[in-house]
């Protein structure tokens, strides 16, 4: 049902340096979950033109309390005084956004949501910050390819004679990177991008820390736009990336293949706001503790899975390669 | 400094506040450029705000109506009612700062609207016109080729696209025929037009022969101007200085 929303100006962290707006639904009663909407690149809360005010209203219309925050040192928010890098300033800013929400009352479970580099943000301090009971990545920068992406993509190009006319003429490349490929340090797995990747988000990585938010059931939603189609082409690929941790049962994917990146057209932003409204509906998000049974149990199987995984990675790696460079175009 | 929000409860507008860190000095509402122009230069304006206060000014901050966490959708917002809105500004900067007379200073946009409504009041004591926007129509050419090429807009009788915007067909009626004759010298007692934008824009039109105007250029950067490297405008330090200096002398 869609009601009116308050919105307040919240702020709060170490004297008061930090600035959230809060948007709540008319009326005062306690939520299940705060959503938490943080920066995308350094542009300040309102997000790209306008998304996270829209998407904040929203939100509260249909019940969610929503803070559009700035994290430190970014938009009206201060940096946090002491030397610390900025993924503390961060786990610090927003940890202050939520002792804030909970004192007054707003709610004790929070969900994370970043577009972009907020994507990032949001995984990392979902990881640290036990209260954190969702996440919401939207186009994350850092994908990771499956066999079955490098297959569609092939296929997809196999039909255009253009493709073959480069292929044969050497124009791709394709003995020399390949081994390249061949010839990188384990641990270095490319990304769907074929980027370099920072150590915090290269697979392994990201696999220990997807099998961490697995232990304590957090849900993540994943949603990506028409400007990741070069990266992710199907809606389990994410899922796919990551066997043997039990992400089917917290991961959900949204496919927006005719959006662009931040969302720009009316119709698309409509169907954004719906799909978060039906994964928010939908609930059940985990209680505050996880279960210690629950979370031995799956660390077996994340590290039995890893040791399958690195042998099949090598061959893996080197036909991801070759399929790669006929998606160059 | 503090954020909130001033103005009617059901449309309310977002200010901010910068109070003077030393003395007394003045009063300043700044005001914004819009849409894309308005999100890369927030960073600008927010240290134009703290160079103010550092300067012994009150200094607000704010955002016009379906702008920025002020009310309203994009939809909403006309050129008339951002006039209005910098009136609530003023009277708002009035109260917090005890000042009867405030000074402006506009930023591209802004500065069409600092303008209007100093007319309008007719108590202004200083406007500073920073690289303000003279001609309209160019201006809404440029905002509409910065659309992303894969969804183009959908637009209908209640709203049309500027650049990834939706807007009123007013309102871009409202921003083509933006031009030189919005500015005169009945604005303010003094007027500086500062201008720091690329010499191939020099074939825009001109104001600089207004009597009360004082007008300078200088090389500098472009804040309102992506840069594709921080995904934001940079800060441009040499005219933030130069704008604190003017109101001090």
């Amino acid at each position: 049902m869609v009601s009116p929303v308050k919105e307040t100006v919240l702020n709060f962290g170490p004297r008061s340096c930090l600035v959230g707006v809060l948007c709540q639904p008319a009326g005062t009663r306690t939520a299940d979950v705060v959503v938490v909407l943080l920066n995308s690149g350094i542009v300040h809360r309102v997000g790209p033109a306008r998304l996270y005010v829209r998407l904040a209203r929203r939100l509260a219309e249909h019940g969610y309390p929503v803070l559009r925050m700035d994290l430190p040192g970014l938009g009206d928010s201060e940096p946090l005084r002491g030397a610390r890098s900025p993924g503390d300033q961060n786990v610090l800013g927003v940890s202050a956004a939520m002792d804030r929400l909970e004192a007054l009352g707003v709610a004790k479970r929070f969900v994370l949501l970043g577009l972009c580099a907020g994507a990032t943000t949001s995984f990392q301090l979902a990881c640290v910050e036990e209260r954190v009971a969702g996440v919401v990545l939207i186009d994350p920068p850092t994908l990771y390819p499956t066999w079955k992406h490098g297959l569609r993509r092939a296929l997809s190009q196999i039909s255009r004679p253009v493709v073959w006319g480069r292929l044969v003429s050497g124009r791709y490349g394709v003995t020399r990177k390949l081994w390249r490929r061949l010839r990188k340090p384990a641990g270095s797995t490319p990304t769907a991008t074929g980027n370099v990747t920072p150590p915090h988000m290269q697979r392994q990585a990201v696999r220990g820390a997807l099998a961490l938010l697995a232990q304590r059931r957090v849900r993540l939603l994943l949603a990506i736009t028409g400007a990741q189609r070069e990266v992710y082409s199907y809606e389990d690929q994410f899922v796919d990336a990551f066997p043997g941790i039990g992400l089917e049962r917290i991961v959900h994917t949204l496919m927006f293949p005719s959006a662009d990146h931040t969302f720009t057209r009316e119709s698309e932003r409509a169907r954004l706001e719906r799909g978060l409204l039906d994964w928010l509906d939908a609930g059940a998000f985990p209680p505050l503790r996880s279960d210690e049974t629950e979370a031995y149990r799956h660390r077996d199987v994340v590290l039995s899975a890893e040791a399958g995984a690195n042998l099949t990675a090598l061959v893996v790696s080197g036909l991801l390669c070759l399929l790669n460079t006929v998606q160059h175009v | 400094m503090s954020g909130f929000f001033f103005g009617p409860a059901e449309e309310q507008l977002f200010g901010y506040y910068h109070a003077p860190l030393r003395g007394d000095a003045g009063a300043v509402v700044i005001c914004a450029p819009w849409g894309l122009e308005y999100q890369y230069s927030h960073r600008a304006l927010r240290v134009l705000g703290q160079r103010l206060a550092a300067c012994g000014y009150h200094a607000l901050r704010f955002d016009y109506s379906g702008t920025g966490d002020s009310w309203g959708d994009t939809t909403d917002a006309d050129l008339e009612r951002w006039e209005q809105d910098l009136q609530l500004a003023v009277r708002e900067l009035q109260k917090l700062s005890g000042r009867t007379r405030i000074d402006l200073v506009g930023l591209r946009l802004g500065a069409v609207v600092a303008a209007s409504t100093a007319r309008v009041r007719g108590d202004v004591g200083r406007v500073v016109l920073w690289d303000p926007v003279l001609d309209g129509e160019a201006w809404v050419q440029e905002m509409s080729g910065r659309a992303p090429a894969l969804t183009p807009h959908e637009e209908d009788a209640t709203s049309v696209a500027l650049g990834p915007y939706r807007i009123s067909p007013r309102l871009r009626e409202q921003l083509r025929s933006v031009g030189p004759s919005r500015f005169g010298p009945e604005l303010a007692e003094q007027i500086l037009l500062l201008e720091t934008a690329e010499p191939a824009l020099s074939a825009r039109p001109s104001i600089k022969h207004i009597q009360n105007l004082h007008y300078e250029f200088l090389a500098d950067t472009s804040p309102w101007i992506e840069d594709i490297a921080i995904w934001a405008g940079q800060i441009p330090a040499k005219a933030v200085r130069r704008i604190s200096e003017w109101f001090l002398r």
